[in-house]
């Protein structure tokens, strides 16, 4: 404890007993320690135990392992990297479109001044706000009646998984371009073109810079929600050419086998390594709140 | 550098809102001229369209003698100084200084040195590489300005530009930017609701109510000879009366309650019927005794009540032959309520204003003093 303590304390009203006071402040922050600590563990704990037991000799979740070893890694059938890789693909694909879809809807929705805009801004963040299953269930009876009425077959293909997936990435890229202009005086558009840049210029060298943080964030956020999407992908994905999480959760019915978690484990380490390139490369905290 | 504009018959509705009604209006090369009136009276619609930023319902804009009117806002060479600075957040000052020239594909080399050159003619050298969001609000206007005067353009529009400033920071712009216009020689348009700032500042102002002008003149004319009601109100504290023309042999007169008001100056009124004189507050002498000048009109009258203003009293005087009551403006602490005194000042310090309409004077009738907000 340093002699200028109890002054500062003091000057807090702790004045009748400087002490006591310290005392309470340790203890306090003692226990919000334990308790950061305590919720960290237990956020953390299905992911921990998931990679220790994947490197155990096992066959069956036994905690802790009787023997150790990283055979079931070799295991992993090929089928995991086919549908790993389709998963990738749809990913890719469906960060595309919703840069593509979501960049220019949000920069309307926060310039237009038109009075339906409310709704339009309701409407295009509506799939954030129905529940998955449903986005899922609907995605299958369109895909049926657009199969039967007009030939169109999505079901089971790339494109109709792509559909399905960016109806619910590309809100997160219009929330995060609306929510960055938001931020801005309306009139630096004025202000460029009155400088005398055209319209091209003005979104290279304004209004691109401002909403990059939202769009690599809203990127970011696509591809996991597409690459861990099961809900929707369930219903219609086909046998022999199901993304990786919905391989999984159909394996893990069946029987759950060590080599899902030696997947899973796989899975989390690229995944971590993958949230730390993108914290080197980008900067998560910038990416997620601009400026 | 230095270009004229002139807006012919320009019209702007918004909706069924006549925000601009047919103003006419010419600004001479490297003049500065204000655009002065309350919210809402179409000044700032006028300097949109200028900069081509809003369409025109109707009308024309000639620069130079050429029309402007179908051009977008990056084929007019004109700078704008908006209200709310609209600097570029992600460039740092000096990129923002230089954008308009970035734009232009001039030379990496040629455009630090335009910029450092404007910087310091804003005198914010030394903050070239900080971001604008890091500059204080005067500072932030000041690179807004060099941005705008960077690419020399044909002339610059300040919309309120010193709005968003405390009063002790918008004084010393005033002067810096008034500096800055007299260095350059560049023709400005300044839209203000700030009637000092337009005395001060401009060469010209005009006066505009309800997307009209109501005078376009000298600040020395808008003060002394308003033209309406509205620029005698706006501007500056005025003692307004109705009054009736009367004649009286050689010269004007005036009657006012019971007294006989004569007027030195140029004759602007009807020649007979009803009309608006005043005084304005600062010409009017209180005096405890009738003072022996030969000239002056002077009058009995009563102190009702006594305002501080800091730099001044205003003195509320009842003058019953007036059957007014009229404000004067006083060293402070001379007055106190209750006090007899007397009124005076001279007649060529009347302000005669010229109107047409006596119906809408009439249902006015007994305002005394117009203190603008």
């Amino acid at each position: 404890m340093t002699t200028t303590e109890p002054e500062t304390l003091r000057q807090h009203g702790y004045a009748a007993h400087p002490r006591r006071a310290v005392w309470h402040r340790r203890s306090f922050n003692g226990f919000m320690v334990l308790s950061a600590v305590l919720a960290a563990l237990f956020l953390l704990a299905p992911t921990l135990i998931v990679i220790v037991i994947s490197f155990g000799t096992d066959r069956f979740m036994t905690l802790p392992p009787s023997g150790w070893t990283v055979d079931w890694f070799g295991r992993i059938p090929p089928r995991y990297f086919e549908s790993a890789w389709l998963s990738v693909r749809l990913a890719t694909i469906v960060t595309v479109a919703s840069v593509m879809l979501g960049v220019p809807a949000g920069l309307g929705l926060a310039r237009s001044r038109m009075r339906a805009k409310a709704l339009v801004d309701a409407i295009v963040r509506s799939p954030l706000q129905v529940p998955f299953v449903v986005i899922g269930v609907m995605s299958l009876f369109y895909y049926s009646l657009l199969n039967r009425t007009v030939g169109l077959g999505l079901l089971g293909t790339m494109t109709g998984l792509a559909i399905a997936h960016t109806i619910v990435t590309a809100p997160y890229v219009v929330v995060g371009v609306v929510a960055s202009m938001a931020k801005f005086d309306v009139g630096l558009e004025d202000a460029a073109h009155g400088l005398g840049a055209s319209r091209f210029t003005t979104f290279r060298l304004v209004i691109f810079p401002i909403i990059k943080p939202a769009v690599v964030a809203g990127s970011f956020f696509a591809f996991l929600v597409s690459f861990d999407e099961v809900p929707i992908t369930l219903f219609i994905t086909v046998a022999g050419a199901a993304t990786l999480p919905v391989t999984m959760f159909l394996d893990a019915e069946l029987q759950l086998s060590p080599v899902i978690y030696a997947v899973s484990s796989l899975l989390t380490l690229m995944s971590i390594g993958a949230v730390l390139l993108f914290a080197r490369v980008v900067g998560l905290r910038g990416a997620m709140a601009p400026q | 550098m230095a270009s004229s504009i002139e807006f012919r018959a320009l019209t702007r509705y918004y909706g069924a809102l006549r925000a601009v009604d047919a103003v006419d209006l010419e600004v001479e090369a490297g003049e500065f001229v204000t655009l002065l009136g309350p919210s809402g009276c179409g000044k700032s619609t006028i300097v949109r369209m200028a900069g081509g930023f809003l369409r025109p319902t109707s009308g024309d804009i000639i620069v130079d003698g050429r029309s402007v009117v179908h051009l977008p806002p990056q084929a007019r060479e004109i700078g704008t100084v908006f209200q709310h600075y609209a600097l570029f957040p992600h460039m740092t000052v000096a990129e923002n200084v230089g954008f308009g020239l970035r734009v232009r594909k001039w030379k990496r080399a040629q455009i630090r040195d335009r910029a450092d050159e404007m910087l310091e003619l804003v005198q914010l050298s030394s903050f070239r590489d900080f971001r604008p969001p890091a500059l204080s609000g005067g500072m932030q206007q000041r690179v807004a300005l060099a941005r705008a005067l960077a690419p020399r353009p044909r002339m610059v529009l300040m919309d309120e530009p010193l709005g968003a400033l405390d009063v002790a920071l918008r004084d010393m712009m005033q002067r810096e930017l008034k500096r800055i216009q007299r260095e350059l020689g560049v023709t400005t348009i300044y839209v203000t609701h700030d009637q000092d700032e337009a005395l001060f500042m401009s060469d010209r102002i005009a006066v505009m109510s309800a997307g009209k002008v109501e005078q376009y003149a000298t600040p020395h004319d808008i003060y002394h000879h308003p033209r309406s009601r509205f620029v005698a109100e706006f501007v500056g504290r005025l003692n307004l009366w109705t009054a009736e023309r009367v004649d009286e042999g050689a010269s004007t007169a005036y009657r006012v309650g019971d007294a006989c008001i004569i007027s030195a100056g140029p004759d602007d009124a009807p020649s007979s019927g009803d009309a608006l004189v005043g005084v304005r507050p600062e010409r009017i002498s209180v005096l405890i005794q009738p003072s022996i000048g030969q000239s002056m009109l002077r009058f009995p009258g009563r102190v009702e009540e006594v305002t501080f203003r800091g730099d001044a009293d205003l003195v509320a005087i009842d003058v019953p032959r007036l059957r007014e009551v009229v404000t004067a403006q006083c060293l402070t602490g001379l007055w106190e309520p209750g006090k007899e005194v007397w009124v005076e000042w001279s007649p060529s310090d009347l302000i005669v204003v010229p109107t047409a309409n006596a119906p809408f004077l009439a249902q006015d009738k007994g305002e005394g003093v117009g203190v603008p907000s």
